[in-house]
């Protein structure tokens, strides 16, 4: 990446989309229990 | 789906920051397949939603855009969750609009037999607003309807005969579309049709509109009806694919090369990765048919 590219990227507010914990549900209840917020557990197969 | 639709919904995104932590689980892998059993997940995609210590407050169960779960979100965050819900009915049963939510919510997790038996309870309590009661008659007419599998469908013609001149029949019209041209009870399915073309609004009707006018024209049935469904489905939904795609077909069946290749181009344009090769295709036979047969050879599938 260019340095302007660099400080566009990091200037720019995050569009991505819901942003998913990056743990197991175990990681989310103790996350949860830190904020008081609800948990949203997305199950889903590969197939 | 929630991948490519939902989930980068900016609205979506901003609510699920706000109210929950999101975190998602494979449930075809070992500890995700243990957490599925231990929330007894049977379809997929499901969305829980627990509170801290991971007791279940709510779950939706399918497929969801984001102008569905935006509401559903904020009504679990603001107290009609499926938890605080059935809390409320024990409390006071004769808080009837609860009564009605909570037998909204045993009707989506497949419970037919419980939210028959809360419809009823609010159709039978005496002084229930009149509002409420029609809304629990439509319910009511699709939960005996889903109980036997799709083949009782008495209710729903009654509720149906109804209230086809209120604001609520059209729920029951898209699933009468479906029921009748599957029994084949061409009379019936007519009068359906009639008033989803004169009363269709949305893409939920452009849906129903959409698959039967597919399976006529595939199976070379009443090429005219196929025709007037297609048509209505793609004025309600003019970007969708997969509807132009039954559109062209239906036009193709119908003589209407010219308006085929035209619809067809227009639907390979807007066709999302996984459908564009099999429109492309189709598209070809339509340039090919046009050509060898000065527009008089219909495609055949």
């Amino acid at each position: 990446m260019t340095p302007i590219a660099l400080l566009l990227a990091a200037s720019l507010p995050a569009a991505e989309g819901v942003k998913f914990l990056e743990g197991t549900f175990d990681d989310a209840l103790q996350a949860a229990s830190k904020t008081e917020k609800l948990i949203f557990v997305d199950f889903y197969t590969d197939t | 789906m929630l991948v490519r639709e939902t989930y980068p919904d900016v609205d979506v995104a901003a609510l699920l920051e706000k109210h929950f932590i999101a975190v998602k689980v494979n449930a075809g892998k070992d500890a995700g397949r243990a957490l599925a059993g231990r929330y007894e997940v049977r379809a997929y995609p499901t969305l829980l939603i627990t509170d801290p210590k991971g007791e279940e407050v709510d779950r939706l169960i399918g497929f969801r855009p984001p102008a569905k779960i935006i509401p559903e979100l904020k009504g679990i965050i603001g107290g009609s969750s499926f938890a605080a819900l059935k809390k409320r009915v024990a409390a006071d049963g004769s808080d009837l609009e609860a009564v009605l939510e909570l037998a909204a919510k045993h009707q989506e997790r497949g419970a037919y037999e419980k939210a028959e038996e809360l419809y009823r309870k609010v159709i039978d309590a005496a002084g229930a607003p009149a509002e409420l009661r029609r809304q629990a008659e439509g319910r009511l007419s699709l939960a005996v309807y889903l109980k036997s599998r799709g083949r009782d469908a008495s209710a729903l013609e009654a509720y149906f005969e109804k209230s086809k001149d209120g604001p609520d029949g059209l729920e029951q019209a898209r699933i009468l579309l479906g029921h009748h041209h599957r029994a084949k009870d061409d009379g019936k399915l007519a009068r359906v049709a009639e008033y989803l073309l004169r009363h269709g609004r949305d893409r939920a009707d452009a849906g129903s509109l959409n698959a039967v006018a597919w399976d006529l024209a595939t199976k070379d049935e009443k090429p005219k009806l196929s025709l007037e469904l297609a048509r209505k489905a793609a004025e309600l939904a003019p970007e969708d694919a997969a509807i132009l795609d039954t559109l062209a077909v239906a036009c193709s069946k119908n003589g209407l090369h010219k308006e085929a290749l035209e619809t067809q181009r227009k639907a390979v344009r807007l066709a999302p990765e996984q459908i564009r090769k099999e429109l492309e295709g189709r598209l070809e036979e339509f340039e090919k048919a046009a050509e060898e047969h000065g527009g008089k050879r219909t495609v055949r599938l």
